[in-house]
């Protein structure tokens, strides 16, 4: 007996997503994934006085990440390994998360102090905080022509 | 006969345009029961709620994270056959994925018979 119950006698979701249906509906082809949030995705904040870089990385561990400030350009190298299922009554009936190894790098909008960066793991969640580059003076210098 | 069981502290108020968004989950059987493992990242606990009603199993989790200025709330639901004992329904969240263990009820357990 199963424990959970296929809707129409196909998909496991009681309540489809309303573009799904729509979808669906017109037979629009493409491949545009229901779970918005890939392990991959990297969410820039630019504060006064730092930037906040972060990633959604569930079920992780502090030492599977691999974080690289180099000027403005980051790089986060994670990975997340599948429990070994070790019992023999086990059976995979749906199978969506991803597993192994992400690497996403982004482009920083200011200059930042690479060595100053500190990093958290949390609910999930990796943040990469980096201090910004203090504005260094402008001097500005009136040329004469002769 | 409606059963309702509500697991978890609840999902912190929610504006009305928080993003709505389906998380991947993996789920797996054993002879005792259903094992489902939501990726939520952002979503703690107190952010976790987890209701049963009508033979259906729906599970909200607010998660810290934006996108495109938005609040994200996971949400996602799930139907429910008689096999599950539903008052012994089991979730936690730990670094992001929240699991949930739906036991089997004794008449849905499969139980081997020698044969002498």
């Amino acid at each position: 007996m199963n424990i959970l119950a296929r809707r129409n006698g196909m998909d496991w979701d009681a309540v489809p997503k309303f573009e799904e249906v729509m979808r669906r509906f017109f037979n629009l082809a493409g491949a545009d994934g229901d779970f918005d949030f890939a392990p991959s995705r990297l969410e820039v904040k630019v504060n006064e006085k730092d930037v906040s870089v972060k990633m959604a990385a569930a079920g992780c561990r502090p030492e599977d990440f691999e974080i690289e400030v180099v000027g403005d350009f980051v790089t986060i190298r994670a990975k997340r390994e599948e429990k070994v299922e070790e019992r023999e009554d086990a059976r995979s009936i749906i199978r969506e998360r991803e597993y192994g190894e992400f690497e996403e790098s982004t482009k920083l909008p200011v200059m930042v102090v690479g060595s100053q960066a500190k990093a958290t793991y949390t609910d999930g969640v990796l943040e990469v905080t980096i201090p910004r580059e203090t504005a260094k003076k402008i001097t500005s210098h009136v040329v004469k022509v002769r | 006969m409606k059963n309702e069981v509500k697991v978890g502290n609840g999902a912190e108020a929610v504006e009305s345009e928080a993003l709505e968004i389906r998380p991947a989950v993996d789920v797996r059987e054993y002879s005792e029961g259903v094992v489902l493992e939501f990726e939520v990242p952002g979503a703690s606990s107190k952010s976790v709620e987890v209701e049963v009603k009508d033979q259906v199993l729906t599970v909200r989790a607010a998660s810290s994270l934006r996108r495109n200025g938005r609040k994200v709330l996971f949400t996602r639901a799930f139907q429910l056959s008689d096999a599950v004992d539903i008052e012994k329904i089991e979730a936690e969240t730990k670094d992001g994925v929240l699991t949930i263990r739906l036991p089997k009820s004794e008449i849905a357990r499969v139980h081997r018979i020698k044969v002498n």
